[in-house]
């Protein structure tokens, strides 16, 4: 039996920005990635996990892994991905089925 | 002395039987959490937001993972204890076990009063921290190996 993913069939898009030949007052700028996640420090999960997860996730190399997990520890917080609504739920729910406590903002 | 011996693309367990056999509590521990317990602090631990401040974006995100999330749980507690008893661990019940013993902290760490966002980490005596902490020692050598692997 195959389990369906909680978010199988929902398109995941990218909102591309487009270009106008002038500025347009009328219409409110999207941003092109309007949704950020953001990983919350926590006295538990080790600091080598948390590198894991970022590298595992999201294909970070491991200095830049290690970066963000740092500042997650000193800092209390780090955006480690962003997107569009649909792809920023997508990394917020495997952030927790890692056990990694996560939010989404909108940037 | 290392736990885990890497063989190829799967990893053999090499942990003496003592530490085997308390490893295996995490599946008993986590058993126990029931996720819409009010009461106990290690299934709120493990309930996650992901729209703080939205309610109604919250309560869709909740609906459309939370049967998911248990289930994904679910089934990297049976990857973990099919390759613990088989000895051998393949890359996804490696990444398996990870969880699994990262769950199991958080829900020890809350049940010992913990807050996630201020506590000053696990004590250091008492059986249920001495248990977490040997969690977190095999997760961290585990991590350790995959981090380094070519």
């Amino acid at each position: 039996m195959t389990r369906l993913h909680p978010f199988a069939g929902r398109t995941v898009t990218e909102v591309v920005p487009r270009r106008l030949d002038r500025p347009d007052g009328e219409q409110q700028a999207e941003p092109a990635r309007p949704w950020q996640v953001v990983v919350w420090n926590d006295p538990v999960n080790l600091m080598s996990y948390v590198v894991w997860v970022f590298r595992r996730l999201f294909g970070y190399p491991v200095e830049e892994a290690t970066r963000l997990m740092l500042r997650v520890h000193r800092e209390g917080r780090a955006v480690v991905s962003a997107g569009s609504l649909e792809k920023a739920e997508l990394d917020c729910y495997r952030l927790h089925h890692h056990g990694l406590w996560a939010t989404l903002e909108r940037t | 002395m290392s736990g885990f011996c890497r063989r190829g693309p799967e990893i053999d367990l090499d942990l003496p039987e003592e530490e085997l056999g308390l490893l295996v509590l995490a599946l008993p521990l986590l058993a126990g959490v029931s996720p819409d317990d009010p009461a106990d602090p290690a299934a709120r631990r493990l309930r996650y937001r992901a729209h703080a401040g939205d309610e109604e974006a919250e309560a869709r995100f909740r609906e459309l993972t939370a049967g998911s999330l248990e289930a994904d749980r679910a089934a990297d507690r049976q990857r973990f204890a099919s390759s613990l008893q088989r000895g051998t661990l393949g890359p996804e019940d490696a990444a398996s076990w990870l969880r699994v013993l990262s769950e199991a902290r958080l829900a020890l760490a809350a049940r010992l009063g913990l807050d996630r966002e201020r506590g000053p980490g696990l004590p250091a005596r008492g059986g249920a921290a001495a248990l977490a902490h040997l969690f977190g020692c095999v997760q961290d050598e585990l991590v350790g190996l995959l981090l380094t692997e070519p």
